[in-house]
């Protein structure tokens, strides 16, 4: 994260109209382009938006971090994970509906956040293993079926690639489950 | 090495039988550890493959973070926040509001030329404006991959597919009466349905429940209703649902609603 850029998360932290309004401005039309392509709306667009920054703020406000590589990414991503969380919080409704209460929308933000911290330990872990366990396991988790893993990068067979998979999938798990991190975020 | 049953790979890539997988079934309800591997190895498969996402167990509430957090959200501060934010966000929507205000007045004027200079409104006009507008491609698919479970759906909107309007109905209905949790997307092929059967009152029913459900899809509920009124042929009741819809810029169909606004008087 350049110099900058870290101002710059000060700023937005410290609520600072003018560095907002700029992040609106740069990030806001990607944001609206992927949630309008994912089945949502403007408005929901703009619910994203506020909330994923202040997540954000919240964040930093618990604990300082420091962004590793871009902002703007970082923020965008975070966007993303919003609006793929509230598309899988909706995608079914309940028939006998519990009546939502106002004092859920807090809970509700402090989940978002905790699973979004969830979802950059993972990443982080995954970035630590070796290039090959990389993008074996980047192929076996979009669902690529074992034989075109064998055929693509030519191995033996099927059977090799199962275990190799397995291997890798093992390390990663090790790699979370060790984290202090993880072990917090499981509650008890 | 070993660090979790391989079998799970094997259940979450699809790799086992029917057989196999109702032991492997039976096995996670008794089996407590290999319950926890399972879940962690499912999320792994939801973050690492970026199309789902698995909420966290609510006990992490419990955790210290989670109640620094809580402060923070509850705080003073935080409020503050939210209007600086809101206020930036609100102010950028009426910028381009003005800069679409024009293109939608110069748009308007283009279909205003168009359709007198062609014809004067007529009753089968109706017909057409439905058909321009219905776009049957744009509703998302029931069938999801690997869901086994939702046959009745499956066969319903293969039945809609094929136009079969009559049977359609009767699938989707027993699949409103036997499920216990509702895909909201059937309330609008069954709505559609509907139309096209002309009983527009078990329409405009399916497009109740649909914005009732609360969910992403409800909001598409003003929208289907006016293509009921507009295939019913009912100016009046059409009217005042384009208007709902064209009472905020961020409503489902809004061009579309101020579109035909125009067209009808």
């Amino acid at each position: 994260m350049s110099i900058n850029e870290n101002d710059q998360l000060k700023l937005l932290v410290s609520g600072d109209r003018n560095v907002i309004q700029d992040l609106y401005l740069k990030e806001f039309p990607k944001i609206k382009s992927f949630v309008l392509n994912n089945n949502g709306t403007l408005s929901d667009a703009e619910d994203i938006f506020q909330k994923a920054l202040l997540q954000l703020i919240a964040r930093y406000r618990v604990k300082t971090f420091v962004v590793e590589g871009s902002f703007r990414a970082y923020f965008y991503s975070a966007c993303r994970n919003l609006w793929r969380r509230e598309l899988n919080k909706q995608k079914l409704i309940v028939t006998n509906d519990k009546v939502i209460e106002r004092n859920k929308a807090t809970e509700d933000m402090i989940m978002a956040t905790l699973e979004q911290e969830k979802w950059e330990l993972f990443q982080e872990k995954l970035a630590e293993l070796s290039d090959n366990c990389k993008q074996l396991l980047q192929l076996f988790f979009k669902k690529v079926p074992y034989k075109k893993i064998t055929e693509e990068l030519g191995y033996n067979s099927d059977n090799v690639v199962r275990q190799r998979i397995f291997n890798c999938k093992s390390q990663l798990t090790k790699l979370i489950k060790k984290d202090n991190r993880y072990k917090n975020m499981k509650g008890l | 090495m070993k660090d979790y049953p391989i079998e799970i790979d094997d259940y979450l890539n699809g790799k086992m039988s029917i057989l196999e997988q109702q032991m492997f079934e039976e096995k996670l309800r008794t089996d407590a550890i290999l319950a926890k591997e399972f879940k962690l190895q499912k999320e792994m498969l939801a973050v690492y493959g970026g199309k789902d996402w698995v909420e966290g167990d609510k006990n992490i509430l419990k955790t210290d973070r989670a109640k620094q957090l809580r402060s923070f959200f509850q705080s003073e501060e935080a409020s503050d926040l939210k209007v600086t934010i809101q206020a930036v966000v609100t102010g950028n929507r009426k910028n381009v509001n003005h800069k679409k205000l024009w293109s939608i007045g110069i748009a308007a004027t283009v279909v205003i030329l168009f359709m007198v200079s062609l014809f004067v409104f007529k009753d089968n006009s109706y017909d057409d404006l439905y058909g321009t507008y219905i776009h049957l491609d744009e509703i998302p698919s029931l069938v999801t991959r690997g869901n086994r479970t939702h046959s009745l759906l499956e066969k319903a909107q293969l039945l809609f597919e094929e136009k079969e309007y009559d049977r359609a109905v009767q699938f989707f209905s027993e699949y409103h009466q036997k499920e216990t949790t509702i895909n909201p997307l059937s309330y609008i092929y069954n709505g559609i349905a509907y139309i096209e059967l002309g009983k527009f009152d078990n329409a405009l029913e399916q497009f109740e429940l649909l914005e009732q459900s609360k969910t992403l899809q409800a909001k598409k509920a003003n929208w289907y209703k006016a293509l009921v009124f507009l295939k019913q042929k009912n100016k009046v009741a059409l009217k005042s649902i384009l208007q709902t819809i064209i009472s905020d810029n961020s409503n489902y169909k809004y061009t579309e609603a101020k579109e035909i606004l125009e067209v009808i008087d």
